[in-house]
């Protein structure tokens, strides 16, 4: 089951960074941003814990009612897992990676985190060497 | 696999954003945060009545004033903080919003007015004070009926929420007899054995389980423990509320066979709870930490509550050293309550105050790295208090078990000390964070970790 995390209400005044750079960079640039959320408990950012799946760029096509014309509208889509569901502090991380990509990616292009629960988080997706360092493994 | 969490979960009624971490179904935080610090200062003056009374404690422990202290330690500090974990955290389980936040004020107040005036009224000896008492607490549990149970009962389903719809039910058993025993207090001396029934109710069918259920909640979440393992805490739940019904009954109508029958079935539920635990321990994602040694240390005082109440009922010993086991067996389960809540605490406050925080736009430590649970109270303190109050009970057990009046002086002393150091810890360092914050008129930054904003944003490595 996948639950959709999307920011309503879209930050003003903020510069897209959406129209002069490619997908990839977005991608890039997003991961590079979520790697900025931090689990308060474990004190390790969501990308280094394994808990994002896929960051990518999904396209949707829309036509004008006024010329008939095609539009496209990139959409930043993130399929992210939480450690333990049903805490209360995991649950804040998928809020907070909707709200901070919103804000940097601004009105132009729309974000949806997606809760997804298969396949299930265990600490072998985390990065070997930290999971070890940190006793999770 | 399904899951059901909510978008609302950042925003309230008004789809405002109400910052991340905190659910809209969850109260003001000013409510558990009321509750819980005021069970610490409860604890802190149940350790000053403990040295003051360690006199009666060893020689006349059914005294009034032993009653009050007993009082304050069951209703003042383990109610109290059961009430905070549960009004913070029923709604997160259940997903159905309290009846009503103004309620959980007035039970707050009114628990708070109860408390006061029953122990001015022990230790003064005013049937006045005892009956205002009584009162108030019955009218502050008919609030929590009511406040709490309109989400358990339509609320998800969870062993936690079948545990603390029982042991809610506990509690009013327990205050019925109490405000009964209250309001007739100087013109009649309830027997013995409706005590002990009024006793085990509190202790095991109103706080036991209450912990039981609340841990079933916290234990996978703290250990990251994903196997599934509710048969052990569902049956641990059950296996004590049948049991403590049964030794309820067995005490009410003086059969001892019923009482031995259903305390066997007490201790087969608390082994079960013990099962779970280790479970949970052993498919943990983790690795161990302070939460783990304050429920390890719990876990041996609830051992040795076992081994002294199976000594009380197989021991062919007097009156006067079966009522010794009996004050140890009390002491042993408030150190097992108090080691396992003091623990909790330590991760439930810097969890309220971590969102507090984040809402009022502080995201960084004072070390400029993001805001951590860990920053928000100094560990090594913490593991002081997780020694200060485990000798605080050992001591405590002992002074009851060798007559040693020093030793409870000394347990009361630590017991206090130790409170009043988990109060500020817990409360002082969030507060600095938040005062300095403020001074420095800092404004809501989104520079969450090491990087700016707008080295994110140009891409920039």
């Amino acid at each position: 089951m996948m639950i959709n995390f999307s920011k309503k209400d879209e930050v003003e005044g903020k510069d897209s960074v959406v129209s002069n750079q490619s997908d990839q960079e977005i991608v890039f640039i997003a991961r590079q941003a979520l790697s900025e959320i931090v689990d308060p408990e474990l004190g390790m950012d969501i990308i280094s814990l394994g808990l994002v799946y896929d960051v990518r760029i999904e396209s949707t096509k829309i036509a004008s009612s006024d010329n008939g014309s095609e539009s496209e509208i990139k959409t930043l889509v993130v399929d992210m897992t939480l450690t333990t569901p049903g805490c209360p502090v995991s649950e804040s991380l998928p809020v907070q990676a909707s709200e901070y990509l919103s804000e940097i990616f601004g009105s132009q292009c729309p974000v949806r985190v997606n809760l997804v629960w298969d396949p299930p988080w265990t600490p072998e997706k985390m990065d070997f060497t930290i999971a070890r360092a940190m006793g999770l493994l | 696999m399904t899951a059901k969490i909510e978008l609302s979960s950042s925003q309230n009624k008004q789809g405002n954003s109400i910052g991340p971490g905190v659910s809209s179904r969850t109260p003001p935080p000013i409510i558990p945060f009321l509750f819980l610090f005021t069970s610490l200062l409860a604890l802190s003056i149940g350790g000053i009545l403990t040295f003051c009374f360690a006199l009666p404690i060893t020689q006349d422990p059914t005294s009034d004033k032993v009653v009050a202290t007993a009082h304050l330690y069951l209703l003042g500090f383990i109610t109290l903080a059961i009430l905070g974990a549960l009004h913070q955290f029923i709604p997160v389980i259940t997903l159905k919003r309290l009846f009503s936040v103004r309620l959980a004020y007035f039970t707050y107040g009114s628990f708070l007015i109860g408390i006061v005036f029953l122990l001015a009224g022990l230790i003064l000896k005013s049937e006045e004070f005892m009956a205002v008492g009584g009162l108030s607490l019955a009218v502050s549990i008919l609030s929590i009926l009511l406040n709490l149970y309109n989400p358990l009962l339509k609320g998800n389903k969870s062993v936690s929420r079948n545990g603390l719809r029982i042991s809610i039910l506990y509690l009013v058993v327990t205050a019925g007899f109490g405000v009964t025993f209250a309001s007739t207090h100087n013109s009649y001396s309830p027997p013995t054995h409706l005590v002990l029934a009024h006793a085990s109710l509190g202790l095991i069918g109103w706080a036991a389980i209450s912990y039981i259920s609340v841990a079933e909640k916290l234990w996978p979440m703290f250990l990251l423990s994903h196997a599934n393992q509710s048969k052990y805490g569902l049956r641990a739940i059950y296996l004590v509320a049948i049991g403590e019904l049964g030794l309820a009954i067995g005490f009410i109508f003086g059969n001892k066979f019923i009482g031995a029958v259903c305390a066997v079935v007490i201790i087969l539920g608390i082994l079960s709870h013990l099962r779970s635990l280790l479970n949970y321990i052993k498919h943990r994602n983790r690795k161990l930490e302070l939460l783990h040694g304050y429920i390890f240390t719990s876990v041996l005082f609830l051992i040795a509550f076992m081994v002294v109440g199976i000594l009380a009922f197989v021991l062919k010993i007097d009156w006067a050293a079966k009522e010794k086991l009996s004050v140890l067996a009390v002491v042993l389960v408030v150190g097992w309550l108090a080691s396992a809540i003091i623990g909790h605490l330590h991760k439930i406050v810097p969890f309220i105050a971590w969102g507090i925080l984040r809402r009022a736009g502080l995201t960084r430590s004072r070390n400029n790295k993001p805001l951590m649970f860990a920053n928000l109270y100094v560990a090594n303190l913490a593991k002081l208090s997780l020694i200060l109050i485990a000798s605080g009970f050992i001591c405590f057990g002992l002074g009851v078990l060798t007559g040693f009046v020093d030793v409870i002086k000394v347990a009361g002393i630590l017991i206090s000390i130790t409170s009043l150091a988990v109060f500020l810890n817990l409360s002082i360092t969030p507060l600095s964070l938040y005062l300095r914050f403020k001074s420095a008129g800092s404004r809501y930054d989104l520079n969450i970790g090491d990087k700016s904003l707008e080295k994110i944003k140009s891409g920039e490595k």
